[in-house]
């Protein structure tokens, strides 16, 4: 197969395009193209670029070795590879807890925005880092694929549940555990510095 | 702010990747299209007979039959050690350590490293009782409890900088090892019952977490690495490595310290990647675990085990 740019304006679904590629495997260049730039991101974030430049190569692998599975009747293949990349991810944990305490010992000054508010807000959350952090790295495993999903890949409730194979009331209910944990861990933070 | 944004600022976005990266990534996707190159943790594992014969059949044509195939990581080249060859000697070497009581400090010096281990690699020592209960390291002269265990692998305590708050912070492995140290002298004593057990285990955070190979190495890596136990216990652990299907040994295993060792190679890992339980080469005592990636087993990261000594209490030195 070469692997080609993938269709302009995404004129045919994912779901089309897939389901060719059963019969005509070079049809899934298309899902790699239009996918895996924010795929390889939402990586990048949760494990840092080294890892995540190997780790997004593997899931369009996987993805298209599992493409036989794939449900027909949703247009959408996102969400279907953010949950093979979080599942791949996974693999990964003692070295993204890693990186969460890295980024917590990041300097504030380090970031330059141009917009005050942005200002604000990043040197309020690079403040908090230590505690936001190592809350992260204290959620359960669920519930952080699930804060994530939602923070960095931007998917609806909907998507993340079908991301991850879970129900709809389960994605509520680790959200508003994982958000209820690092409100307090947050608050704590900030106490702390009020003192 | 609230936390999803915090968290957005935190992990922020890298920059696009590298056309290299992305030619790269496209390049594997089409050899996975053209049936070459898939990683071979999708390939269909062989019955281990069909696995033996064939490394025989590869012996008999380099004129260096070995004396023993086993099932369990297939034909090794001459000179180098069968996966259950190491494993008891690595059992036996065990055997010969001195008795442990729970309770009993333990000195750890450790190193992290490796390219997926950004900026939290290092050299670190902490103290640990035997049971992993409690951990402790010495900080501004002072001896500081690091909380109460069991740990996954060592706690890792660090200083933090003056300028984000100072202090120390511990980090390390979180989750639960799925045998506690009370219940290790109930485990099977037959290998491949032990094997079978420690098998059907779950592990914390990772429900339905790979097949029963994968996982039996993953637990035994967690036993070997958090615990030091009774010497019987330990060799037990080793043999039982040696009977896992799948497993291989890497006659050329580097520890992250940049030592060469023997090591424990596992089944491919949930996901991918694979572990590696790295001995030491003439003592067959453990040195550390990396987490290998890619098929040419590529280091990620890693922890070596610089120095581990039985001492009277929590900060005395060996």
């Amino acid at each position: 197969m070469t692997v080609t740019a993938g269709l302009a304006g995404h004129s045919e679904t994912d779901a089309t395009v897939i389901e060719q590629s059963l019969a005509e495997p070079e049809r899934f260049a298309a899902i790699f193209e239009r996918y895996f730039s924010q795929i390889r991101q939402y990586l990048a974030r949760r494990v840092g670029t080294k890892i995540a430049d190997d780790l997004a190569a593997e899931v369009f692998v996987v993805a298209f070795a599992q493409r036989q599975r794939y449900d027909l009747a949703r247009d959408c293949a996102r969400p279907w590879l953010y949950g093979i990349a979080t599942n791949l991810a996974g693999a990964h944990r003692r070295r993204e807890q890693r990186r969460y305490r890295a980024l917590a010992r990041l300097d504030a000054r380090l970031v330059s925005p141009s917009d005050e508010d942005v200002i604000a807000d990043r040197v309020s959350a690079s403040a908090a880092g230590p505690a936001l952090a190592g809350a992260l790295a204290a959620l359960d495993r669920g519930d952080r694929d699930v804060l994530l999903l939602v923070a960095l890949a931007d998917l609806s409730y909907a998507e993340v549940a079908e991301s991850l194979g879970i129900p709809y009331g389960t994605v509520c209910s680790r959200l508003n555990r994982a958000r209820r944990r690092l409100r307090e861990s947050l608050g704590g933070a900030r106490q702390a510095r009020d003192r | 702010m609230d936390e999803v944004t915090a968290i957005r600022q935190l992990l922020a976005k890298p920059p696009p990747p590298a056309p290299e990266v992305v030619a790269a990534a496209r390049a594997r996707l089409e050899r996975a299209a053209r049936g070459t190159g898939t990683p071979r943790w999708y390939a269909p594992r062989r019955p281990w007979r069909l696995a033996a014969a064939a490394g025989a059949a590869a012996a008999v044509m380099a004129g260096l039959i070995t004396a023993q195939v086993i099932a369990s990581g297939g034909a090794r080249p001459a000179g180098a050690l069968t996966v259950r060859e190491l494993a008891y000697r690595a059992a036996a070497a065990a055997a010969r350590q001195p008795a442990v009581r729970p309770g009993q400090w333990v000195f750890w010096r450790e190193k992290t490293g490796g390219p997926g281990c950004g900026t939290d690699c290092g050299t670190f020592h902490v103290w640990t009782t035997a049971d992993s209960q409690k951990a402790a390291w010495v900080y501004r002269g002072r001896i500081v409890s690091l909380g109460h265990g069991p740990f996954v692998g060592q706690p890792l305590p660090s200083i933090v900088p003056q300028d984000r708050g100072g202090g120390w912070a511990v980090g390390g492995e979180t989750g639960k090892i799925p045998v506690s140290y009370a219940d290790l002298s109930s485990l099977p004593r037959d290998p491949a019952a032990l094997g079978r057990y420690l098998g059907q285990l779950s592990l914390p955070h990772r429900r339905g977490w790979g097949p029963p190979a994968a996982r039996e190495f993953t637990i035994i890596d967690m036993i070997l690495t958090s615990y030091v136990m009774p010497p019987r216990l330990t060799a037990e652990l080793y043999r039982a490595l040696g009977d896992i299907p799948g497993v291989t040994v890497n006659d050329r295993a580097v520890d992250v310290a940049g030592r060469h060792g023997v090591g424990f190679i596992s089944p491919a890992l949930p996901g991918g990647g694979n572990m590696e339980i790295i001995l030491n080469p003439r003592t067959y005592r453990l040195m550390g675990d990396d987490l290998l990636w890619g098929p040419r087993h590529r280091l990620l990261n890693g922890t070596a085990i610089l120095q581990k000594a039985l001492v009277s209490g929590p900060g005395v030195w060996p």
